[in-house]
């Protein structure tokens, strides 16, 4: 107990968040798909702040074009699973919370398997296919889900799926289904400036901790997209889109049925 | 009347500029087939409106002096 109100002093002592929030952190459990730009400082965050179950999804390894921007890797690390490198850092950055790797791709069964076992889903992936795929589970299976996504300098963050004025937005509310290939640029053709997931992930960590502890008003039902290059912020609020009804599938049988990737290229 | 449009993320290479100010052309439905003749690229590109800070559906109305904004989806992590 001792160490725990030294480790969480400051949050501790915050006006407004105090003790109360802090043991809120220390009973989440929280799933971050995509150990990649956005999840590193999802991750480091999430364990600093003292969230007491960390779920972390990815199966890639290590690539040197990762490192610009992959903040919990190093040069040591090329060629091991994200996952594995990924689990002993935040580890040993705080070894009281409960940390769970899953080395491989969140498909519609790992979703529908491992969804119900975690409070928040965040999004920190890198493609439409798992996007819609996330989006689409956690609507079904009634999970907030903070969203954040990059390109080039601008970065985008929302919280789905939480009711508010008795509306509950969700991604394909936005964009109902997902864009074509040659309607968009991927990371690899268009590039990302280094710093711009780091923002948007520390973002995403903040919603968690504002969802969880219940301190301040989330992004819920709006979409905040950051230009780095511009410093300009603008949020926008979101309202349910007749097209999602469209598109979105009804129930877990079609949602195990869908196949992402057809509708992805 | 006017209305001003800024353009994010890739819209803004495929206009070849990050805001315009134009004539309002009173709806989204018109404001849509205006800017895909004005602009040829955006016909192959995904995005949304959002009027005012909120997200416009297809039939809204605009009213003048509104300040919109095109935002595409972003996939990267």
């Amino acid at each position: 107990m001792k160490e725990f109100i030294l480790r969480y002093q400051r949050q501790i002592t915050l006006e407004g968040f105090g003790m109360e929030a802090q043991e809120k952190l220390s009973k989440a459990k929280i799933l971050v798909i995509g150990a990649g730009g956005l999840g590193c400082p999802i991750l480091q965050y999430l364990a600093a702040a003292g969230i007491g179950c960390i779920g972390i999804a990815d199966e890639d390894t290590i690539q040197l074009s990762n490192l610009n921007r992959q903040i919990l890797f190093g040069q040591e690390d090329i060629g091991k699973y994200k996952v594995e490198v990924a689990a002993a850092k935040i580890n040993a950055l705080n070894d009281h919370i409960q940390i769970v790797s899953y080395r491989e791709r969140f498909d519609q069964q790992m979703c529908i398997e491992h969804f119900p076992k975690y409070d928040i889903i965040v999004d920190a992936t890198d493609n439409f296919e798992s996007r819609y795929i996330i989006n689409d589970a956690c609507v079904l299976l009634d999970k907030p889900l903070v969203f954040g996504a990059v390109s080039q300098y601008e970065g985008q963050v929302a919280v789905f799926n939480v009711l508010s004025n008795n509306i509950a937005v969700n991604y394909r509310d936005v964009f109902p289904s997902p864009p074509k290939n040659d309607e968009v640029l991927n990371c690899a053709e268009g590039g990302v400036l280094g710093v711009l997931p780091g923002t948007i992930g520390v973002m995403q960590a903040t919603e968690v901790i504002k969802l969880v502890s219940g301190v301040g008003a989330a992004l819920t039902n709006q979409m905040l997209t950051y230009n780095a290059l511009t410093n300009q912020f603008i949020t926008i609020t979101l309202v349910k889109n007749p097209e999602a009804n469209k598109t979105s599938p009804t129930s877990l049988d079609i949602f195990r049925q869908t196949n992402y990737a057809y509708l992805c290229s | 009347m006017s209305i001003e449009i800024i353009f994010f993320g890739q819209l803004a290479d495929k206009t070849g500029c990050s805001k315009v100010v134009l004539e309002n052309p009173g709806s989204i439905d018109a404001l849509n087939k205006m800017m895909k003749i004005q602009y040829p690229n955006l016909a192959t590109a995904k995005f949304v409106i959002a009027v005012n800070n909120k997200i416009a559906l297809d039939n809204e109305s605009i009213h003048d002096h509104a300040k919109l904004a095109f935002m595409p989806p972003f996939s990267g992590g």
